[in-house]
């Protein structure tokens, strides 16, 4: 009648699957309760553009710069030449290596000429030319320079536009459409921030649009509280009121359905969420 | 940019977030990030089964070595308790007795009268140490799976992360993306294998500790009833010698 090994063996394989068994249905089954909803992605706050233009912008800043930047390189090296030909006498002059050779050839000069004479005039001469070859070419690098500098500033930025402003809209247009919706509905909110109470005040509104972008209907969720609370009513009234009055919200006609029916929360602080 | 394809891309992203669950995570994985994981929850399993098996019998052992002790203090005559319990003990205090009686009825019987009494002493002390031993030995048996388990799975759950992290890393090479959806699902499918290690490690630790702490509690009770038991036999040879 011993406790045999055998029997307690088999009774902890039974129980070591039962409890296996039980924690893996357990995980499936309550997966689904316990994993929090992802964390929205939090709004990026976009320029008032209405959405059309936002959409449509990466294509436009592409093609505009080039032609403009084109343009400019070409004048900005013509500056040079116009300098040169404002300045007649340095161009004329040879540049400095030009200046250099003229030495030799006078010393080859000079066992044929009377070397009293050429050196006089050439000795003047070079340095007139050093001072101006120095002149022209201190300008000229300044020149090249500030061709380079507006050349870079005219080239990083219109790569910076296209690269960011792509992505930004191809990854994130949906929350930034809302956002444009709630930013458009937010500048015609008009609250008193300053209001007693007003910071515990949040309410929700549910906004049904047509298709054209104008509202259909607008209700406050939160009816019983509207009723009961005559600080919230009026709080909620002013949301309300704000998305009524609005005019059109911008939405794309092939968004329609996404944003047919919008659930904004105005919330004290002057945002809406 | 043309407003279906963000939906069509707001939807991948949508079902990519849905592939997350611990059993995509484990199709996805690498073959032997599989293996690894496969591995584990065997020896999960495997040192739970022990688990459960050890404790159950250690209970059922405490109780029994209470009753047999109730039984053998009573007073009544060791002959008659060694007949009741026969020749099939059943539990280590029981079997350490009937080992002791054994020898000694064996000894008395073919002598008739004990002569050398502290040789049989000395036959009986080693006799239940001998039944002593093995039956500890019986009883720790496998313990040291779940010492190997407690010390090598969170070991052998890394391993698999970083088996995984590898093939990630090499996806990125390979791609040249390293945006954090091509990261990201590889990432958590190498982390889901230390976790299965941890789990599998953490039970078998505090599992071991626990039930070796008892068995350790269950031998000295076990030595001790040896040491009052021969102190007993010896007393009667005494008795009988004189």
């Amino acid at each position: 009648m011993r406790v045999s090994v055998q029997d307690t063996q088999t009774q902890g394989m039974v129980l070591s699957f039962a409890l296996h068994i039980a924690v893996a249905v357990g995980t499936v089954i309550s997966m689904p309760f316990l994993s929090k909803d992802l964390p929205e992605q939090a709004p990026i706050i976009v320029e008032l553009v209405p959405i059309s233009e936002l959409t449509a912008a990466p294509p436009t800043p592409t093609p505009t710069p080039p032609p403009e930047q084109k343009p400019d390189p070409k004048p900005t090296p013509e500056p040079p030449k116009a300098a040169e030909q404002s300045q007649p006498q340095p161009d004329q002059m040879p540049p400095p290596p030009d200046a250099t050779p003229p030495p030799p050839k006078q010393v080859a000069e000079v066992p044929k000429v009377p070397p009293p004479p050429p050196k006089p005039k050439p000795k003047p001469a070079p340095k007139k030319k050093d001072e101006w070859a120095d002149l022209q070419s201190l300008v000229k690098d300044l020149e090249k320079k500030e061709n380079k500098k507006q050349e870079q500033l005219a080239a990083v930025p219109s790569l910076d536009k296209a690269k960011v402003i792509t992505p930004m809209v191809a990854d994130k247009a949906t929350m930034s459409e809302r956002d444009a919706i709630a930013a458009h509905i937010e500048a015609c909110w008009r609250i008193d921030p300053g209001k007693e109470g007003i910071d515990d005040l949040s309410a929700e509104v549910r906004v049904y649009i047509n298709p054209d972008g104008s509202v259909q209907q607008a209700q406050v969720t939160d009816m019983g509280r509207y009723f009961a609370d005559s600080a919230f009513r009026t709080f909620a009234n002013s949301a309300r009121n704000a998305v009524l009055s609005c005019g059109n919200i911008p939405i794309s006609p092939e968004r329609y359905e996404v944003f047919k029916e919008i659930t904004f929360t105005f919330s004290p602080q002057g945002r809406i969420n | 940019m043309d407003p279906s394809v963000t939906q069509e891309a707001a939807l991948a992203a949508a079902g990519a977030a849905n592939h997350l669950s611990a059993w995509a995570l484990f199709l996805q994985a690498d073959i032997i990030v599989k293996l690894v994981i496969i591995g584990l929850l065997l020896a999960s399993l495997w040192s739970w089964a022990i688990i459960f098996d050890k404790v159950i019998r250690l209970r059922g052992l405490f109780q029994q070595a209470e009753d047999f002790e109730e039984k053998f203090w009573s007073g009544s005559s060791l002959e008659d308790l060694y007949d009741r319990i026969g020749a099939k003990p059943r539990e280590p205090m029981s079997a350490i007795f009937v080992a002791a009686m054994r020898e000694w009825k064996r000894s008395a019987g073919k002598q008739g009268a004990v002569n050398n009494a502290s040789t049989l002493g000395e036959r009986l002390d080693r006799v239940m140490k001998i039944s002593l031993e093995r039956e500890m030995d019986i009883l720790n048996r496998r313990m040291i799976f779940l010492a190997s388990t407690g010390s090598v799975a969170p070991f052998l759950g890394l391993f698999g992360t970083v088996w995984g992290i590898m093939n990630t890393f090499t996806a990125i090479g390979a791609t040249s993306d390293t945006s954090l959806a091509t990261v990201a699902p590889g990432i958590a499918e190498a982390l889901f294998a230390t976790a299965i290690g941890l789990v599998a490690a953490i039970p078998a630790v505090i599992a071991y500790n626990k039930l070796s702490s008892d068995l350790g509690r269950y031998a000295v009770r076990l030595e001790n009833f040896a040491g009052e038991f021969g102190a007993i036999l010896s007393r009667q040879l005494d008795v009988r010698s004189t």
